[in-house]
């Protein structure tokens, strides 16, 4: 991604507002200042880019943009611009993203203990499971579960921690997200990749790895699943829903026995906006504040959620929160 | 006090946009024109929006009230430095009963309909139904596909609360005699502030069925649509794609694998299944009349493309060029096919792309001509083109205006269309609402001060 390409983008857009109503900021603001059109327009003029800290990054503006502006190429360029916080080798590294958390911890309890990411490896393993830097360090007990089930039924894998970048790129470092992917890629040689992150595995779909999320590996093999019956939404995080990857999350559901009950807008954002509710940021929280209602409306006993950052915000709302693999039986 | 203290008290500090950043008001969906406003202020509530609209007219400040900036007329743009008030945060459903619900202006057109019981739904559907404010609707009238059935905003409002210039909060009720409702309808926010809206919506029909027809010549289409309405049937939507909006369509990400042909007629019908059949086998006649090609689509999945690439023909233009301009002229179905015919001279003569994709049923045109907002010859030819459109449409006994508004786009074609007595009562109307002109200045009804603020706007206002 480049300048250019960025402003080519932002030239696409029309200005005719369709975005504005898909726009978490904008619906809890109703202020052009938090919206995608407003955002675009202040790049085209080159004023004004502090608008873009607002920005959650879910890019919801992106399914409902007529004219297919890729909004994602210029929010990457502006923010760049405008970043107080490059959280890139925080989240490289287990060990400072580790350090952090426990810091953060003091004060928000709702994170779980941080712990060192698990290293696994098989002979000869032909799928490689890819936890993502959050879920590595603190959903460790969900990369246990998934290397036990895939023992199970006699898939062979190896553990590869690491990033996607996706952090990156929120924090406007680009080069950073393309040397992660690469990373993995060299380290994949080839081979399916599994995430337990659902966004994760939409920034490797994108850059065109043979990334599945969990779930959908499991439905398109048609893999065994047994788990408990429980009473649940589903909530579709924001990256992984412009793949359609919920309804694999779904499926997995289905097969295990739970049963979904649909909140108003799945896909809505969750609020966390990559770290902006770890920095108590008061868009952040409104918009998360529509969400938890969204769900708390279900009258579901917990909420799917197949992303480390969504699950994370949603117990710092009081939620219970789970990955499809907690209701597995491993 | 300075005029931004005095707002920051009223609406608190966060909620007023001042300098750099007032930019990113300076504009709605027509591109030809940036002002450059001074202040913008988002008021809360009812409460505070009346205070800061009564703040501005006792300092005699101009200023423009807008709702979700989606006109495409420009009449939410500032000409230059007018104060812009945004009423988006007065969204709130206030009740809904029976068939009425009332609600704030800045709610989205779409948003009032997801509030109602599953039974009903509020029938005006402009294109931007998913964003664009019920202020905005109101204050242009807007339409969309199924005015052909419903008629336009107008016929949905019931009631208004409307701020007036002398400060005072009026209960504007439908009345049976000298009715008042009408006027802040169409009004594009030059006579008052709307606080409030009842509206009326309508039983959710039981079934509909879409029929797609290809035709191979924009006469053909034509005489299909009037033949329709003369053998009794009155669908709830009737839409013409011509070869150039398909072409649009078909690039972008709205594409529905719609033949390159003259013309799509997209015809929906509403009602019990017995009263779909009847018509559907009234329309299917007139199509094989008229040669036709009729798809009839296998499933409501494949229904809901076809009017999504319609809906989203706008936009796609886009994929052509990155603006354009949409005039909205209204002629009688009966002369739909000179018109086109006429639009397509047009096109050639300026040398210009027109796409037409429009609201057929009711004779709404909707010539789409895209231009390149860095090239000014390119955007010169496309308001000359635009300029001879309205003419013709004129000549051939229509409006200027269907549904989009006069805004500060089509001031110029008011003296084409209407008379110099005509405009004097509309001027003697705005002066009795409106004595300073602070009201969205310059906009649908202009004082003799009004000045182009660039040479886009002069061609167009000097149309005539």
């Amino acid at each position: 991604m480049t300048l250019e390409e960025a402003e080519k983008e932002a030239l696409k857009c029309v200005h005719c507002g369709f975005c504005l109503e898909s726009c978490p900021t904008y619906n809890v603001t109703r202020n052009e200042l938090f919206s995608p059109r407003g955002r675009v327009l202040a790049f085209r003029e080159g004023k004004s880019l502090e608008v873009f800290a607002s920005c959650l990054f879910c890019r919801r503006c992106e399914l409902a943009c007529p004219s297919g502006v890729n909004y994602s190429k210029i929010y990457v360029e502006a923010i760049r611009r405008v970043r107080k916080l490059d959280v890139s080798s925080v989240v490289e590294s287990p060990k400072l993203l580790s350090l952090t958390l426990r810091a953060l911890r003091r004060s928000r309890p709702y994170l779980p203990e941080p712990r060192e990411p698990l290293t696994h490896k098989d002979e000869r393993a032909e799928v490689v499971i890819f936890p993502g830097c959050v879920t590595s360090v603190l959903f460790r007990g969900l990369v246990e579960k998934a290397v036990k089930y895939f023992r199970a039924v006699g898939i062979k894998t190896e553990v590869v921690n690491g990033c996607c970048g996706l952090a990156h790129l929120h924090s406007g470092n680009e080069e950073g997200a393309r040397r992660a992917v690469e990373r993995l890629r060299e380290r994949a040689k080839g081979r399916p990749i599994v995430g337990l992150s659902s966004n994760c595995v939409a920034r490797l779909k994108e850059e065109g790895l043979e990334a599945y999320d969990f779930a959908e590996f499991v439905v398109k093999r048609g893999l065994p699943v047994k788990g408990r019956a429980e009473l649940v939404t589903v909530h579709d995080s924001c990256h992984a829903s412009h793949f359609g990857l919920g309804k694999y999350t779904r499926e997995a559901l289905r097969m295990l026995g739970a049963k979904v009950v649909e909140m108003e807008e799945p896909n809505y954002e969750c609020g966390a906006g990559g770290y902006s509710f770890i920095l108590n940021d008061d868009v952040s929280e409104a918009v998360s504040e529509v969400k938890k209602n969204m769900i708390a409306k279900t009258g579901a006993e917990a909420v799917i959620s197949t992303n480390p950052v969504c699950t994370l915000n949603f117990l710092r709302k009081g939620l219970r929160a789970l990955h499809v693999l907690d209701l597995m039986e491993a | 006090m300075s005029l931004l203290r005095e707002l920051q008290e009223i609406v608190g500090k966060e909620w007023v946009v001042s300098g750099e950043a007032a930019t990113l008001y300076s504009h709605d969906a027509f591109l030809l024109h940036k002002g450059s406003p001074s202040l913008v202020v988002l008021p809360g509530s009812e409460e505070e929006a009346v205070r800061v609209v009564r703040l501005l007219l006792k300092r005699k400040e101009r200023f423009i009230v807008r709702g979700s900036g989606t006109s495409l007329s420009g009449a939410s743009t500032p000409l230059d430095d007018e104060v812009v008030v945004s009423l988006a945060r007065l969204n709130r459903v206030h009740s809904v009963e029976g068939f009425e619900v009332e609600v704030g202006p800045g709610i989205a057109n779409f948003s009032v309909s997801k509030s109602l019981p599953t039974h009903l739904f509020y029938a005006p559907d402009p294109s931007s139904y998913q964003v664009s404010s019920i202020g905005g609707n109101i204050s242009h009238d807007s339409g969309g596909i199924r005015v052909v059935k419903y008629g336009p905003t107008y016929n949905s409002v019931l009631g208004l609360r409307v701020l007036l210039s002398d400060g005072s909060v009026e209960e504007i009720r439908t009345s049976p005699l000298l009715n008042h409702k009408s006027i802040f309808v169409g009004a594009e926010g030059t006579l008052g502030v709307i606080l409030r809206a009842r509206l009326r919506t309508f039983r959710r029909p039981e079934n509909t069925k879409t029929l797609a027809a290809l035709f191979e010549s924009l006469e053909k289409a034509s005489r299909a649509i009037v033949e329709i309405f003369n053998r009794g049937v009155n669908p709830s939507g009737l839409e013409l794609m011509d070869r150039y909006s398909i072409r649009a369509v078909e690039r972008s990400r709205f594409r529905a694998g719609i033949p390159e042909t003259e013309a799509l007629l997209l015809i929906e019908l509403e009602g019990i299944p017995e009263e779909i059949r009847r018509d559907e086998g009234v329309v299917l006649q007139v199509l094989e009349e008229l040669e036709a090609e009729v798809i009839v689509p296998k499933d409501k999945e494949e229904e809901s493309r076809l009017w999504a690439a319609r809906r989203g023909a706008f936009p796609a233009m886009a994929y052509i060029f990155p603006a354009y301009i949409t005039l909205d002229c209204n002629v009688l179905r009966r002369d739909l096919s000179k018109a086109l015919l006429k639009i397509r001279e047009i096109a050639r003569k300026h040398g210009v792309y027109i796409a037409n994709v429009f609201h057929a049923g009711d004779g709404n045109l909707h010539p789409l001509i895209p231009f390149d907002p860095n090239n000014r010859e390119s955007m010169e030819r496309a308001v000359a083109a635009g300029v001879e459109v309205e003419k013709v449409v004129i000549e051939l006994g229509g409006v200027p205006s269907g549904e989009h508004g006069i805004g500060i786009e089509k001031v110029g074609f008011m003296r084409r269309y209407y008379t110099e007595d005509e405009l004097k009562v509309f001027r003697r109307i705005k002066e009795a609402f409106d004595p300073d002109y602070l009201m969205n200045p310059c906009k649908l009804v202009q004082r003799e001060d009004c000045r182009p603020a660039s040479e886009v706007l002069t061609k167009l206002w000097e149309a005539d």
